[in-house]
């Protein structure tokens, strides 16, 4: 999946209209201040016409204005009942009131900071619920609404009234709502993508079925992690395994399964060429193989990339596999359909000190680092485990008790 | 008759600096949620915060100076912006190699792109606009920018001045 195909697949369809309000909102102004300005000169109006007072007013108008155009936009893809359509209708037209209000130069703050505070929180409280698995457009929208909010907490300094106190309290809350909307959303995104491989496990014949939302066919959704905060996922075609699909993924897992006997011993897949990443314990170490990464060869159970051992104690427990693409970008294939699904990782490098992190839900990297995408890969479990062989990581808790319960 | 009609205070206007401070807010916030993540990853250590702190802090120095209208602060943040500017779209470069990708998304171009851009471009503004009310020393003559005589600002919807007192006449001239 190229960048172009991931831009588009972070935008869930049913906030499509509500990006295009807000991308059309510029020009809709400019069409507006045109309109009045010749109407005003017919009319024989005279004296300045109505301009704001000051940048940062024009500033809160627009993104104002912008959280209005997609709270107004969004019942034309949502059709999650008259309530929340009113919702979303109401809590539009209140925000282009406001717009309206700071462009005018009338107060705007209170008013607007209870508002944004409020949106923000109903927008949080369904995606953790698992309501709505985040988006770009949604993510964006709460980016706009923070903006905004900080404009809102953090007093104007004036001269001779430096109001140190009230800007050092605007400032930090600024700052903490700002990391906790990331928090909450970088949570339920991964949450939602938990939940994938518990739906698949669980289901293996209507598996991939909407995460987070009602599970209606009506209203299904494919869970593609939107948020593209660590994990990039490629749209599926079908929701719904054939026989022949199901009966190829069972094939690729056993297969992998009866090869990678030959790895049970950590000193055999040292030995085959594999490296042992340091700290070199932990229950999800992977170890890579260079030669096989590059080898011509794609979706080899004889030669997977990666192995996946569980390394605690002083005792090595081979867990899996790991597929990978040889050309990042390029989509492997999936011979099980919906059940073999390749994933890519958006990851942060960092020189100093030397490490990695995961891209946040505001596409953002620590200082320093460098942001790439993995080529696609897939997990191939040989371990029985909750969510069942394709399933795209073993919880460390669960990883601990199977090693309990399996002591030699 | 004495009619005295209430005067609502004005919100003061905010300035550029005032949203240049609170975009700088929002990108401290982001280098922490993103240094926080890599911390955890890399088994807690708190090194990896080192560097997300030290940017936090810097980004905090220079909006509140940029505020106090310190012109190194606005000099700073243009250069912290266009390293940001240029080291996303070198990222998109690197994602033409054929071993890695670069996922560019909506979020990523505004928190990447657009903000660091208003950023520097507000930066710019108010670094012009203080260039010009600068004072200039040529060969020891002090020249002071003539201040522009525009009157002062109306707003037509503001209230009327405060009516102090109106005289009725009672019984009509004499």
């Amino acid at each position: 999946m190229n960048s172009w195909e991931a831009f588009w697949v972070g935008i869930a369809p049913q906030h499509a209209p509500a990006l295009v309000a807000a991308a059309i909102l510029p020009v809709l102004v400019i069409a507006a201040r045109r309109f009045r300005t010749r109407t005003r000169a017919e009319l024989g109006l005279t004296g300045a016409p109505l301009r704001p007072t000051g940048t940062l007013e024009v500033w809160a108008a627009w993104l104002l204005g912008i959280a209005a155009a997609v709270h107004l936009a969004l019942p034309l893809g949502h059709f999650d009942g008259p309530l929340l359509a009113v919702a979303f209708v109401g809590s539009g037209a209140a925000y282009a009131w406001l717009a309206m209000r700071a462009l005018e130069g009338r107060s705007w703050r209170l008013l607007s900071a209870l508002l944004l505070i409020a949106t923000l929180i109903a927008y949080l409280v369904v995606s953790g619920v698992g309501g709505e698995e985040p988006d770009q457009v949604g993510i964006a929208t709460a980016l706009v609404e923070l903006v905004a909010l900080g404009l809102c907490l953090v007093p104007v300094r004036q001269p001779g009234r430096p109001r140190r106190f009230a800007r050092f309290v605007g400032s930090a809350a600024t700052v903490a709502i700002t990391f906790g909307v990331g928090v909450v959303v970088w949570v339920s995104s991964f949450l939602a993508h938990a939940a994938t491989d518990t739906d698949v496990a669980s289901n293996p014949e209507g598996a991939v079925e909407a995460v987070g939302h009602t599970g209606d066919h009506a209203h299904e959704h494919d869970h593609v992690a939107r948020a593209q905060a660590g994990v990039i996922m490629r749209p599926i075609a079908g929701h719904h395994p054939s026989a022949t699909q199901q009966e190829a993924a069972a094939q690729l897992a056993d297969a992998t399964s009866k090869a990678m006997a030959r790895y049970a011993n950590l000193d055999a897949a040292l030995a085959a060429g594999y490296k042992l990443p340091k700290p070199g314990t932990g229950t999800d170490v992977h170890l890579e193989n260079k030669a096989f990464t590059r080898d011509g060869r794609v979706l080899d159970p004889q030669r997977p990339e990666m192995l996946v051992y569980a390394i605690v104690d002083g005792r090595a427990t081979l867990l899996g596999v790991v597929f990978v693409m040889e050309r990042a970008g390029a989509p492997g294939p999936d011979p099980g359909g919906p059940v073999t699904r390749w994933h890519a990782h958006n990851i942060c490098l960092t020189a100093l000190p030397p490490g990695f992190g995961i891209v946040t839900p505001f596409g953002t990297c620590p200082a320093l680092s460098v942001n790439i995408t993995s080529p696609e890969m897939m997990h191939v479990w040989i371990v029985e485990n909750p969510g069942g062989p394709f399933a795209e990581g073993l919880d460390a808790k669960w990883v601990l008790a199977y090693l309990a319960s399996h002591p030699s | 008759m004495t009619v005295l009609q209430p005067a609502r205070p004005r919100p003061v206007p905010g300035t550029a600096a005032d949203v240049v401070y609170v975009v700088c807010l929002m990108q401290a916030a982001f280098v922490l949620l993103a240094g926080l993540g890599e911390m955890l990853i890399m088994g807690v250590n708190p090194l990896y915060l080192v560097l997300p702190v030290a940017k936090m802090v810097l980004l905090f120095i220079f909006a509140a100076k940029v505020v106090s209208g310190r012109r190194w602060a606005m000099v700073a943040l243009i250069v912290l912006q266009g390293v940001t500017l240029v080291g996303f779209w070198l990222q998109f470069g690197a994602g033409m190699l054929p071993w890695v990708d670069f996922t560019v998304n909506l979020v990523g171009l505004l928190t990447n792109v657009v903000l660091p851009a208003a950023v520097l471009y507000l930066c710019a503004k108010l670094l012009a606009a203080s260039r010009a009310a600068r004072p200039r020393v040529v060969s020891g003559v002090v020249y002071r920018p003539m201040l522009p005589a525009w009157p002062p600002p109306q707003d037509p919807y503001a209230p009327a001045p405060l009516i102090t007192t109106v005289v009725v006449p009672m019984d009509g001239p004499r």
